[in-house]
């Protein structure tokens, strides 16, 4: 019988659902943001992650190798400028690592009910 | 963001940092106050062309309109100026709104996919062209069942069509569809309010029952107006939340 004190009834540890690829703290950043418009900056994401250009380009290699996302290069005025787009692999993606933390967060709060503290979809997105 | 280890951060501090960095990202490129200016200042200065002239309407040189001026309806005197100037203003209105997201996703570094709303706002524009002529069709020359059947949308759209307002209806589409791209809440209040206010301008036509004289020469351009302030001062507010975060 199925019972909110018993997590091992209600389905596979939702770690399970969690890919590395995705995961790691850094390149989730660098989905959020890109899944947010239709292509974003490497410029924004260094400053909006505050990330040295390397560290940023090896993140930006793994998401690309992974196709999750597309790297296009150009120019505005003389100046290069490179743009990162989410694919729909990629979007596919964040959803369901959003989904395990979610779940996760949930059998968490399931199994320590004094716990008080407020989950972040009760915060207001704009 | 000091861990790199993957398991480290716990699913709460993730989902919390995803939101900050969700909530960022939107505020950096959300640029909806120029739109609504632009819409507001446009509707504004249509206004001389709503007002009617002194002489009694049986005086005035009464013409048709090519197809191309359907946007200026069929009530006013100045129908087919006013047809021209809402044909111009509302694809010269939602090109130069492409342009200023361009121009603004370049400067920020995040862009908004705004390709939706020209297409809503030219198709918009075309379908306004289109719908008198079949709105009439329609109301005159279909069987009675039908006629009767679909009259409660048809006969208010034509009103609405003929007191030159579409073009208010095509502006209402084309900021909706903005409001769900840039996801903003306050936009989506903006366009409600416009859409009531339009809607009651021309609810108010069609449920009085008006004799000759009882509208005068600027009643036309009065309803016209009157949705024009709540994007003003929608755009207003915008830009001024946008340079209050801006300077930050």
């Amino acid at each position: 019988m199925s019972t909110v004190d018993d997590p091992r009834a209600s389905g596979p540890f939702p770690t399970n659902g969690l890919d590395d690829t995705v995961h790691q703290r850094h390149r989730l950043g660098i989905l959020t943001i890109a899944a947010e418009g239709e292509r974003v900056e490497v410029a924004y994401l260094r400053e909006a992650l505050e990330l040295t250009a390397g560290n940023l380009s090896r993140h930006l290699t793994v998401l690309e190798e992974a196709r999750l996302i597309e790297v296009e290069k150009g120019y505005h005025g003389r100046r290069p400028r490179t743009w990162i787009r989410i694919t729909r692999e990629g979007r596919q993606a964040l959803h369901s690592e959003i989904a395990a933390l979610q779940e996760l967060l949930r059998r968490h709060q399931q199994t320590a009910p004094t716990s008080t503290s407020a989950g972040p979809d009760d915060r207001p997105l704009t | 963001m000091p861990s790199e280890s993957p398991r480290e951060d716990s699913a709460q501090e993730l989902l919390a940092s995803m939101t900050t960095l969700r909530r960022q990202a939107r505020a950096a490129r959300q640029a909806y106050w120029l739109p609504l200016l632009l819409f507001g200042v446009l509707i504004a200065a249509a206004a001389p062309l709503y007002v009617e002239s002194v002489e009694p309407p049986p005086l005035r040189a009464g013409s048709d309109g090519p197809a191309l001026t359907g946007l200026g309806g069929g009530f006013l005197e100045k129908s087919a100026a006013l047809g021209w100037y809402w044909l111009v203003a509302l694809v010269g209105g939602y090109l130069a709104g492409l342009a200023w997201y361009r121009w603004h996703g370049r400067r920020a570094g995040v862009q908004t996919p705004t390709r939706a709303y020209v297409v809503a706002g030219i198709a918009g524009t075309l379908v306004g062209l289109a719908l008198p002529i079949v709105l009439e069709f329609l109301l005159l020359n279909t069987s009675a069942p039908l006629s009767s059947g679909t009259s409660w949308l048809t006969g208010p759209l034509l009103g609405l069509a003929n007191r030159g307002m579409l073009p208010h209806l095509v502006i209402a589409v084309g900021l909706a569809v903005l409001a769900h791209l840039e996801r903003s809440r306050s936009l989506w209040v903006v366009v409600g309010l416009y859409t009531v206010v339009l809607v009651a301008v021309n609810a108010w036509f069609q449920i009085s029952d008006l004799q000759s004289g009882d509208l005068t020469r600027f009643s036309f351009m009065l309803a016209a107006m009157l949705p024009a302030p709540i994007l003003l001062i929608g755009g207003g507010l915008a830009l001024a939340a946008a340079k209050k975060q801006h300077n930050r």
